[in-house]
């Protein structure tokens, strides 16, 4: 073996690094225990000087800090700036919410094209959450040019990894047709995914799917369980709809939804 | 689009209206449904109510519940904020006259919108909470419909807090519908906020900057 040279300095680098690491670590969970106990100056404490020292997910745990003013006067230029640091370096939350302030204009004058850069980004990462707001972004036309067809897209890569939102979207835009082909079951059956996570919209609008037997056999009292389950999240599209469901029901058939709805539990 | 103005929304020169209101949420939910007090025996009365108070209880049980995690402890205030304030109410006061003229569609994007926002600004406030008290100092109805219960927190770390509550009780399921911190509206001050956005803004564009807030994500490990 000939041997790699390594200069001397590198190599004591290398050996600090090393050392640095562990007791890094430790002042990261030691910021990470304060935070879950809700003593967000000594988190703020321990994530500062991780932060300085060019931690990526110090800094962004120190933009949330500022966004939200916990431990510290709320401040969303400095949130933003936060982020801006921990999304060069890639960190994929912070490129989410860093595109999130440029939507809302928080911190930062608004730019939705700057913001689909941002979202791109950690979509390509594989953040589902962004998937889906880059698939919105797509479908209404923010900072790029509507595309059905690219919205489709990314809000199936998010509904695929267990986005509720996203699933509920691609229900309804197999309902309507709206970027991609018509289909009443597919439909029902994305409606469904998200309902039995315990999303209201999804479980009114699977509701509504039994009801009109439009992708599933017709089916008053799975109908009833879906909306009261719904409407006891205090939706009040689904209070609404429930009234109107009861209108045409037994008094036996409404009794065994809402036993059916005491009895579900949402799906992890 | 014209570029939002800067500080909106519950931001400029109101964190400490929004700290106090929260501070005030959580102590009153400790009074109303952790004990027995004269707020609950005129509010709570019925069988919608018992359904309230238990969950009340079951959030301030999970309050003091050491080592559930923070965003655990989010969630759960969240259910609870849910089944105490009638967040359709709300969200239809605050958007005022531009409530009329917006399309079904519009109406149900922003009322989710709207009250997740409410949410999430209210729940990711919950660290804050450090023993607070309050005390019912007295009660009054309001028109025919509401009741104000006025209260006086005290907390350990600065000045008490005089809070007043207005709920409407109907049908035996009564909702919060404003919180006032020494005499300033919630429900006003956000209504301010929106309309001066909305003068700058479509309806739309509010709606996308709500949902922009909510969609941001939370510390990471």
């Amino acid at each position: 073996m000939t041997g790699v040279r390594v200069p001397r300095r590198l190599t004591a680098a290398l050996a600090l690094a090393l050392l640095a690491a562990s007791p890094a670590r430790a002042d990261f969970e030691a910021g990470w225990e304060a935070y879950q106990r809700g003593d967000f100056a000594a988190a703020l404490a321990a994530w500062r000087p991780l932060a300085a020292a060019g931690d990526a997910r110090a800094t962004y745990n120190l933009g949330v800090l500022y966004d939200e003013g916990k431990g510290v006067v709320r401040d969303d230029a400095k949130a933003v700036e936060l982020w801006r640091h921990a999304a060069d370096k890639g960190f994929a939350p912070a490129q989410h919410n860093l595109a999130n302030s440029l939507i809302a204009g928080d911190g930062v004058a608004a730019d939705y094209r700057e913001a689909l850069a941002w979202m791109h980004r950690a979509a390509d990462q594989g953040l589902a959450r962004s998937q889906y707001t880059l698939g919105k972004m797509y479908a209404y036309g923010l900072g790029v040019a509507r595309d059905p067809a690219q919205a489709v897209g990314w809000i199936r890569k998010a509904a695929d990894s267990g986005d509720v939102r996203a699933q509920y979207n691609l229900g309804k835009m197999h309902r309507d047709g709206e970027g991609v082909a018509r289909d009443l079951g597919q439909s029902a059956s994305w409606f469904r995914r998200a309902a039995e996570r315990g999303y209201a919209q999804a479980q009114a609008a699977l509701a509504r799917r039994y009801a009109a037997g439009e992708g599933v056999a017709r089916d008053p009292v799975q109908a009833m369980m879906w909306t009261v389950l719904a409407a006891r999240q205090g939706l009040e599209r689904a209070d609404a709809q429930r009234r109107s469901f009861a209108a045409q029901m037994s008094p036996d058939d409404i009794a065994q939804a809402e036993k059916l709805a005491d009895r579900w539990r949402p799906r992890p | 689009m014209a570029p939002p103005p800067r500080q909106w929304a519950g931001k400029s020169g109101l964190p400490d209206v929004h700290r106090r209101i929260v501070l005030a949420l959580i102590a009153v939910l400790a009074a109303v449904f952790g004990a027995p007090s004269a707020a609950a025996d005129t509010v709570a009365h019925g069988v919608a109510s018992q359904h309230i108070k238990k969950l009340g209880e079951e959030a301030i049980a999970s309050l003091r519940t050491p080592g559930l995690a923070l965003e655990a402890r989010e969630a759960r205030l969240r259910k609870l904020l849910v089944e105490g304030f009638d967040m359709a109410f709300i969200g239809r006061f605050v958007l005022g006259r531009h409530w009329r003229t917006a399309s079904p569609d519009q109406q149900s994007e922003y009322m989710q919108a709207f009250s997740e926002y409410i949410l999430k600004v209210y729940s990711s406030r919950l660290g804050g909470y450090a023993g607070e008290t309050l005390a019912v100092v007295s009660e009054r109805p309001a028109g025919d419909k509401d009741m104000i219960v006025n209260t006086r927190i005290e907390r350990p770390s600065g000045p008490p807090i005089e809070a007043a509550w207005r709920v409407r009780v109907a049908d035996n399921d009564p909702r919060i519908i404003d919180i006032a911190v020494s005499g300033v509206s919630m429900a006003v001050t956000q209504r301010d906020e929106f309309a001066s956005v909305l003068q700058r803004n479509s309806l739309n564009g509010l709606i996308e900057r709500l949902r922009a807030r909510t969609d941001k994500m939370a510390a990471s490990r």
